[in-house]
């Protein structure tokens, strides 16, 4: 087991060392991005269901971006569905 | 790249694991036939298991396509390399050989139990293109419930390099650096079955696809109405709205010399009445409306499913559509030009319009190689005797079955597939007589 976790220490460390460093920083301000995303919806989730449009509009954040990340943490069971209102389906934190 | 290029043999070769692909190998390897399949995708079932229901009949597509996975996955005559491309074929001394490169999964799937763990640890989302972007999955990810194999992919372009998924895996199957394998197969025959690509939905510029969010495609409309579809239900894009008024804009990537493409896609009509009548089961209050130069229901069962629909209160409306707008709200606005009645231009908003793009063919010989067939003027594999043996191509011993020798519905590619596999099996009778 512990040769193993080496190994990948080793592998990780061939590819970082592969990859252009302006890259890898993207990668990594894009994943901050994505992380703050989530943390940002699940805030306003978390207590009371809401609409897309209500979330949208306590995050600032366009409705698009709000529904792909609904969208995207209902698939890995970080959101459910909630009850309708209106023309839309709230949704809450898991 | 490893150094050692590993040699295989088979009967027949056969290329796209769609629904061609997958009925033309049973049928061979039924009859005795070892079977080679390629699939460049990290699962088998094509175009087809994307689907929700099939016309006319409005059976689920992924009961009648996941069997045929499973029955391909479990042949003892049919060996299965998904995620591998054909790089080119060529023919030796009355056979082929075949140059196959497997593209890193970067796991050992001899290792991997589809435990989905490394899925679930990862921490890096993208769109995922089995929901045609509409949905998010991780940077490894198994690419959807029912895939076959059920191995997990990483994207290493998008990979942070965290180690998450490493961590994660009970079975240490992780592999980063995980290169390229190629193959050499020796085949007795070849048969295509590369299936078919939509038309950009971005192509028509007037009508804003990829633009606007809230104009789709065909296929993307097929996942909102597939029971595990991205939103779970029928919503549009922009902002989760359940939409009340969806149209279908016909003949938006066919007959259309601007496009380069001026032959009918022939399924166009009958996949657009498929969708609005779910619509309507989904969605009973919502107005769907149709807007078509004509109708052609050509099959069995086709121009009564056609009247169902309008039986149903689906609105067809004869009119040219010339551009798509959108307001504020991104609703969808359509300037449309009628053809019967009062001519006169007048502009529609609907929720949700869904472009209704033509076929084009997957693979092309002139751009991507591999084997030099002969194509059609309209780019599709040409067919030698069209009217009493389909599959045949310009090549003896390869054949075609499906979409590759132009657009067709389910039902003709299957009987196709039937069709090439006989015609295979005769081939290799001929060759083993001589």
């Amino acid at each position: 087991m512990d040769e193993n976790k080496v190994s990948y220490t080793e592998q990780i460390k061939t590819l970082r060392a592969r990859r252009a460093e302006g890259n890898l920083k993207a990668m990594q301000e894009r994943s901050k991005q994505q992380s703050h995303a989530q943390k940002t919806i699940l805030a306003v989730i978390d207590k009371e269901a809401k609409t897309v449009p209500e979330i949208a509009e306590a995050t600032g954040m366009s409705t698009e971006a709000v529904f792909w990340w609904i969208t995207a943490m209902r698939k890995y069971n970080k959101v459910m569905d909630d009850k309708k209102q209106g023309e839309y389906l709230a949704y809450r934190k898991k | 790249m490893n150094g050692t290029i590993e040699q295989l043999k088979a009967d027949v070769l056969v290329v796209g694991a769609g629904i061609a692909g997958l009925q033309t190998s049973l049928d061979l390897a039924d009859q005795g036939n070892r079977v080679l399949l390629v699939e460049r995708q990290p699962s088998i079932g094509g175009r087809m298991i994307n689907l929700s229901k099939v016309f006319p009949t409005l059976d689920c597509a992924s009961c009648i396509t996941t069997p045929r996975m499973a029955s391909v996955a479990h042949h003892s005559s049919i060996d299965l390399y998904t995620y591998t491309e054909v790089d080119r074929i060529e023919r030796e001394k009355g056979k082929f050989r075949a140059y196959l490169t497997k593209k890193p999964r970067y796991i050992e799937e001899e290792l991997c139990i589809g435990c989905k763990r490394c899925e679930e640890a990862c921490t890096t989302y993208l769109p995922d293109e089995y929901d045609h972007g509409l949905g998010g999955k991780k940077a490894i990810s198994i690419p959807f419930t029912n895939a076959i194999p059920q191995y997990p992919v990483m994207d290493m372009d998008n990979c942070l390099l965290c180690g998450s998924c490493a961590k994660a895996c009970p079975t240490q199957c992780i592999n980063f650096l995980q290169e390229p394998k190629t193959f050499e197969v020796e085949a007795g025959a070849v048969i295509m079955t590369t299936g078919y690509n939509l038309t950009e939905l971005s192509a028509k510029k007037q009508y804003g696809g990829t633009k606007y969010p809230n104009v789709i495609s065909p296929l993307q409309m097929e996942r909102l109405l597939a029971p595990h579809g991205p939103y779970g239900g029928v919503m549009r894009p922009s902002d989760g709205k359940i939409p009340s008024s969806i149209a279908f804009v016909q003949c938006a990537g066919s007959r259309d010399k601007s496009l380069g493409v001026p032959y009918c896609s022939r399924v166009c009509c009958m996949y657009a009445i498929k969708q609005a009548m779910l619509l309507s089961g989904s969605l009973p209050i919502a107005d769907i409306t149709i807007y078509y130069m004509d109708i052609r229901a050509f099959g069995k069962g086709y121009e009564q499913f056609y009247q169902n629909a309008k039986a149903m209160g689906i609105e067809f409306v004869k009119a040219k559509v010339g551009r798509i707008s959108e307001d504020s709200e991104h609703n969808p606005i359509l300037r449309i030009e009628r053809q019967e009645d009062v001519a006169q231009p007048e502009e529609v908003t609907h929720d949700l319009v869904v472009l209704s793009l033509g076929m084009v063919p997957a693979w092309v010989p002139d751009r991507d190689g591999i084997i030099p067939l002969e194509t059609d003027t309209d780019g599709f594999i040409r067919s030698m005797n069209e009217k009493i043996t389909p599959s045949l191509t310009s090549l003896s011993g390869v054949f075609a079955a499906g979409t590759i020798t132009g657009p067709k519905d389910i039902v003709d590619t299957i009987l196709e597939a039937g069709a090439a596999a006989t015609e295979a099996a005769n081939y290799l009778r001929g060759q083993e007589v001589r």
